[in-house]
């Protein structure tokens, strides 16, 4: 259930979400599995993911439009669903990366002048 | 907003296909894991090492899937299905409990459903027209009055129509069809049909087209023009077997041909909306050209322009009749005009039965929601541990309220499946009423509309009974029956608080609509108890077709020689001619007193035009001077009979015989009878007066015969007497006068019938909801009484007590029933007849009832009470 604890879902969603768009963006299509890996190769396993969530986040962004799946067969003879960045999908990313870069900035300079800053 | 659109429908698409998903995702996370043991393997893990790690890595399998269902589905459906599912699988669990819930509850939301489907067919829903809401009914006086004070002259109908500036169109029919009669005959067959005059575009007005053939043409609707008729759907099928060559055909009518053009739709019943009860079979356009001297006869129905209100409408009609008047003086007086909807027109009256009606089914829901509730609260008392079981477990509380909305909903709804049948049984059994002045009866039917109103009466009732159990579930308190034994706990009496109160309620409902239902009949038995001004016990009429075209003297001798054939049949004890009769057919004119100079010096009288023996067959007794004879002939002095009201309004404290009156013609009173029930069975203030057809000529003929024994019997011989005088007798209905009786009081029969039924269907709900509580009181006490047994107390004793308790609840919704009582007596006060809204032997009646009856559903728990084992009940411990 979502609302059980909905806090810790949806600060991960947002953001797990913008790292599979990247994901795919960099690498092309790829299955559950390679995201997953992939993410935390990149962040140099800074991030503990439960792989599980990924699944959850492919099918909201399916839903979307942002990404489209396709079963296919992996190098090393595996049937998986590969997921691939759709042209909509690119767009969004642009944006989303664009926000997170505004927001985290912001909050950058707001954490960086704690005595200051109010009221401007 | 797309956007938003389009998630929704993908989770909706998702929510649906949920399991071709899952078993997809489940084949997903199936090469996830295996991807990730090779990867593992080929870092040097051991085979069972690297399915751990695959594992551990993934975070939870359930979880994930559970996740991915949030995501892709409808969350909240989701656990309102999981909800619905659990429901049916405890309810399955206990067969009997369920059983027994939906049938209380097929009961109260079937009765709704048929009773929300009669009030949608006379009130909520618009005529079967179209654009009915602009349609009007415009009258000269209110319903109450004779047909004649609400008809207008044809050249009032004529100005009305061409001054007025607020109608679309103005169309009329001829009110008094029940005066004429037309033999109809095709082939070598002749049948008495019923036929009514209409004014050009009426069927165009309100909107109906023929379901075959057309509509009347100008040339059929100008003074004599062809001739030609629409018949009804049902004649179509009676006499020509839905042949649909009978477009075109040529019949007889009254001996001279006419063509049939059109055939009406099914669904339209002229009756049903213009006069319920009657038949008609066939229209015709009016002859207007000779109604014009026919003084008032038709009935004005119009169409609004777009735009314009009714109160518009009726205010320029207030200014059209005095500008008429100036206009045509012979208009005098006969162009006032009140316009009102025409859905009020035909359905207004029945307005305060139906919310009552609905308010007494109304109350049956209640009763079956309390009595529900009980039955739940019940049964969550019995569960107390395992709820707080699946508490202690970690369910929230939300989550278990919602469960048991879940069962209560999911009964419910049984109920209203189950319900359904009876909605359509109770419908039909309205609807099957023959005799009846009820309007759009036929269009009554249990609709879409109505299927989606039982669906939000049942959703309701479900929410209701379940949360008023579920309340006390989720305020807490559950948890301590974990440690308690869930005997003599705060909550175990808290529930017996509970129900007590509901059954109190269950009893305060039931004794309203017991003392409703009892007010009723009262005023039924007090009605029907009335003296109506004749005896209407073994009268039949039938109508008779006079022969064409034959002189008034021949007419009057043809009527003659009926009446004496039908007198002479054995087992007839009299027979007269009628062309009216009480409570039927009737038509109204002025009485002047000859010699008076003023005006207005008369009185409204029904006109009657009769044969001698009239008053005698009918049972109407003469209460001064003589019947007519044959002696009074067209050439002899010219005499009417009157009666009391007439003469007193005429000649207060004065006898009346031998003065003169005026119809017109100058007449000598002769004789004096008792009034009789003209335009209803409740108002006794009705004038006649009585001419003698021997000297106005019969004008439509009806025959009344009284017989010894039942007319049933008589009726046969009597028709084969007159067959030979009159070919379409074979063919025509001989009419109990008691029916005229029974359609007058048919409205109070209907809302007696069903608010009888619901209020007894309350006495036995309240009579359930009352052994239910105490037999359930008795069981939880079992331990007491058996502690109190073996101290000394006697079987006796103990019933008595059980006895005094269900006297107590009984006594406390007894009070409360009757100051409610009290109060819908009060607010049904015009629908009584001759009974006080205080009626003592009402009220008294139903609380003695009630309070027997809870002693009855008291007994057997106290019986069960007495004969606990004090040794086996210890034991139990």
């Amino acid at each position: 259930m979502p609302h059980d604890h909905p806090a810790r879902v949806d600060l991960l969603q947002g953001t797990l979400d913008l790292l599979v768009l990247q994901t795919l963006d960099a690498l092309g299509p790829l299955h559950g599995f390679g995201i997953a890996r992939r993410i935390e190769q990149a962040s140099g396993q800074a991030v503990l993911l439960n792989q599980g969530t990924i699944y959850a986040s492919l099918v909201r962004l399916q839903q979307r439009g942002w990404i489209s799946a396709e079963w296919g067969t992996s190098d090393n003879n595996r049937r998986a669903k590969y997921y691939a960045l759709t042209k909509t999908g690119r767009k969004q990313l642009e944006k989303e990366a664009n926000d997170w870069r505004r927001v985290t900035a912001v909050i950058g300079r707001v954490l960086a002048n704690p005595h200051g800053g109010s009221g401007q | 907003m797309i956007d938003t659109l389009r998630r929704l429908a993908h989770r909706t698409a998702a929510f649906v296909r949920r399991d071709p998903l899952d078993r997809e995702l489940d084949s997903e996370l199936a090469s996830h894991l295996a991807m990730a043991e090779d990867e593992h393997v080929r870092r040097g893990a051991s085979p069972e090492e690297a399915r751990r790690l695959a594992r551990l890595e993934l975070g939870g399998y359930d979880s994930a899937v559970e996740r991915h269902r949030d995501a892709r589905g409808l969350p909240t459906l989701d656990a309102v299905t999981q909800d619905l599912r659990y429901a049916m699988r405890s309810l399955r669990r206990e067969p009997g409990f369920a059983a027994i819930a939906i049938a209380i509850l097929a009961l109260g939301i079937g009765a709704n459903t048929a009773v929300f489907s009669i009030v949608n067919a006379l009130v909520l829903r618009p005529l079967p027209f179209r654009d009915a809401d602009r349609l009007v009914w415009i009258t000269q006086a209110s319903e109450t009055e004779g047909l004649s004070a609400q008809t207008y002259p044809v050249a009032a109908y004529q100005a009305f129509r061409h001054e007025n500036q607020s109608l679309e169109d103005l169309t009329a029919y001829f009110a008094f069809f029940g005066y004429m009669d037309f033999a109809l005959a095709s082939g070598n067959q002749a049948e008495h049909v019923s036929g009514v005059y209409l004014v050009p575009r009426f069927f165009e007005l309100l909107g109906v087209s023929p379901a075959r053939g057309r509509l009347f043409v100008p040339e059929e609707e100008r003074p004599n023009g062809r001739a030609a008729a629409i018949i009804s759907d049902a004649l179509w099928h009676r006499r020509f077997g839905g042949d649909p060559a009978v477009v075109g055909r040529s019949v007889t009518l009254n001996n001279a041909p006419i063509t049939i053009v059109g055939v009406l739709p099914e669904d339209f019943d002229f009756a049903s909306v213009f006069s319920p009860g009657a038949r008609v079979d066939l229209f015709m356009p009016a002859p207007l050209d000779t109604m014009k001297d026919w003084g008032n006869t038709l009935a004005l129905v119009g169409r609004l322009k777009p735009g314009i209100t009714t109160e518009a409408a009726a205010s320029e009609f207030a200014v059209l009749g005095p500008r008429i008047e100036k206009l045509q003086p012979a208009l005098q007086g006969r162009t006032h005009a009140q316009v009102s909807a025409l859905k009020a027109h035909v359905s207004g009256s029945m307005r305060p039965m139906l919310v009552v009606l609905w308010a007494a089914v109304a109350f049956v829901l209640l009763i079956v929601c309390a009595n529900l509730a009980s039955l739940l609260i019940a049964r969550t008392a019995a569960r107390t541990r395992e709820i707080a079981v699946r508490m202690a477990l970690g369910a929230g509380r939300g989550r278990l309220l919602r469960q048991m909305v879940a069962e209560g909903v999911l009964l419910s709804l049984a109920g209203a499946a189950a319900g359904i049948p009876l909605a359509f049984a109770l419908t039909a059994y309205v609807k099957s009423a023959v005799v009846t002045s009820i309007p759009l009866l036929a269009q009554v039917r249990v609709d879409g509309v109505a299927l989606i109103a039982t669906a939000t009466i049942a959703i309701v009732t479900g929410v209701v009974i379940g949360a008023i159990p579920g309340i006390r579930v989720s305020s807490g308190s559950m948890s301590a029956a974990l440690k308690e034994q869930g005997r003599g706990t705060t909550d175990s009496r808290w529930h017996h608080r509970l129900r007590s109160g509901l059954v109190v309620g269950e009893i305060a409902l039931a004794s309203m609509l017991l003392v409703g239902a009892g007010l009723l009949m009262r005023s039924f038995v007090a009605l029907m108890s009335e003296n109506f001004g004749f005896r209407p016990e073994r009268v039949v009429e039938v109508r008779v077709d006079l022969p064409q075209g034959i002189s008034d003297d021949q007419r009057s001798a043809f009527a003659e020689e009926i009446a004496r054939r039908a007198a002479a049949v054995p087992g007839v004890a009299q027979a007269a001619i009628t062309d009216a009769l009480p409570l039927d057919r009737n038509r109204q004119w002025g009485l002047g007193r000859v010699g008076s100079q003023r005006k207005d010096d008369g009185v409204s009288v029904f006109l009657y035009v009769i044969g001698p023996g009239y008053f005698g067959t009918m049972g109407i007794p003469l209460t001064a001077g003589r019947d007519f004879s044959a002696a009074d002939r067209a050439k002899t002095l010219p005499v009417a009979i009157i009666s009391k009201s007439a003469a007193r309004a005429l000649w207060p404290g004065q006898d009346p015989i031998g003065r003169h009156v005026t119809t017109g013609a100058e007449v000598e009173v002769i004789g004096v009878v008792d009034d009789v029930r003209q335009t209803s069975l409740e108002d006794g203030r009705s004038a006649q007066c009585y001419l003698p057809y021997t000297q106005v000529g019969p004008a439509g003929l009806g025959l009344v015969v009284r017989t010894h024994s039942s007319p049933e019997s008589v009726v046969p011989a009597v028709r084969a007497a007159l067959m030979p005088l009159v070919p379409t007798i074979g063919t025509t209905e001989f009419r109990p006068i008691l029916q005229l009786v029974e359609r007058a009081s048919s409205p109070r029969r209907f809302l007696l019938s069903l608010v009888g039924g619901f209020s007894l269907t309350a006495l036995a709900l309240a009579c359930l909801g009352i052994y239910g509580v105490v037999s359930y009181n008795v069981a939880q006490r079992r331990q007491e009484i058996g502690v109190r047994m073996a101290l000394g107390a006697t079987s006796r004793g103990i019933s008595l007590e059980v006895l005094g308790g269900t006297l107590r609840l009984a006594a406390v919704g007894v009070v409360l029933g009757t100051v409610g009582a009290a109060i819908v007596a009060r607010l049904i006060s015009s629908l009584l007849f001759g009974t006080s809204p205080v009626d003592p032997l009402t009220f008294l009646g139903t609380a003695a009832a009630l309070v027997l009856v809870a002693l009855g559903a008291g007994a057997l728990p106290a019986l069960a009470a007495a004969r606990v084992e004090p040794m086996s009940a210890l034991r139990n411990e």
